[in-house]
């Protein structure tokens, strides 16, 4: 199989999760779509209603008044003077952005299964095997064990993933681009396991 | 010494929503600059439960 040079795969990547931000206006992240359609699952749709501009600027009044009453109306008592409000129409729309539905999860993830597919057949053609291609990897494990292997990695990654937050296109694209402390931690956890775990590995069958 | 901010700060909606007037200001100083941790939407995100867009910190959900 011929693989892409790693220069053009860094300038995919990018194009992708940038394209994702201007398009959808939002951070690209696989697992956060997955954690969205099982929270649909287990909770039910999500009932908020599509609320901007004097709707929401009403309703938030209203919601204000309510739990604080005249105290909301006072400035708060370490603020500095408080800037003259901007005219209404030089003021940014307030907007309650909507999560996507499941439609376009499942569209995402549509894409990203031809993608695979389009790539795999464009290097070469595509062949399904339970293996991790290492020759270390094949001479360690045998029949079930490999699939064992394989699905006892996959929970791991599924168990980590959620427990940080995010996976390798959330903490690892976007989250270290932006400098994000708990990304660059994530990153360097998960990257620096793999690399400790195949030397490990190789350690041991030497 | 002054309490920590609440650490889902940067990526609330609803903390967004309310740097957008003074009046809005109060539900910052009560709950994401103080006591955040009896925020609903604080508590829901970390039992790993969904976080409607417009619920409030004190529980209540924004209406049309
Ligand atoms: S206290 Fe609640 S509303 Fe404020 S930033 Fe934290 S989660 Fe958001």
């Amino acid at each position: 199989m011929q693989f892409w040079p790693w220069y053009l795969g860094g300038v995919a990547l990018t194009t992708v999760a940038v394209g994702h931000w201007l398009l959808m206006n939002r951070m690209m992240a696989v697992s956060g779509r997955v954690t969205a359609l099982v929270n649909r699952v287990r909770f039910g749709p999500d009932k908020a209603p599509a609320l901007s501009g004097k709707e929401l600027e009403d309703a938030l009044l209203a919601a204000t008044l309510a739990a604080f009453g005249d105290e909301a109306l006072k400035a708060p008592p370490t603020a500095p003077e408080p800037a003259p409000e901007p005219a209404p129409s030089a003021r940014p729309q307030l907007t309650l952005t909507k999560p996507q539905g499941p439609g376009m999860h499942a569209l995402f993830f549509f894409g990203l299964a031809i993608g695979g597919l389009l790539s795999v057949l464009l290097a070469g053609g595509l062949e399904v095997s339970p293996s991790l291609r290492g020759a270390r990897f094949e001479a360690l494990f045998d029949g079930p064990g490999r699939y064992a292997v394989l699905l006892l990695g996959g929970l791991c990654v599924g168990f980590g993933t959620r427990m940080t937050g995010g996976c390798t296109s959330g903490h690892g694209l976007c989250g270290v681009s932006r400098f994000q402390p708990a990304s660059l931690l994530a990153t360097a956890a998960f990257f620096g396991t793999g690399i400790v775990t195949s030397f490990a590995v190789a350690l041991l069958l030497a | 010494m002054a309490d920590p901010p609440c650490p889902h700060m940067k990526s609330c909606e609803m903390y967004e929503i309310f740097t957008f007037s003074e009046t809005l200001a109060v539900w910052k100083t009560r709950y994401c600059q103080s006591d955040y941790s009896r925020c609903e939407r604080y508590q829901r995100a970390l039992k790993g439960q969904p976080v409607p867009v417009n619920l409030l910190p004190n529980g209540h959900l924004l209406e049309k």
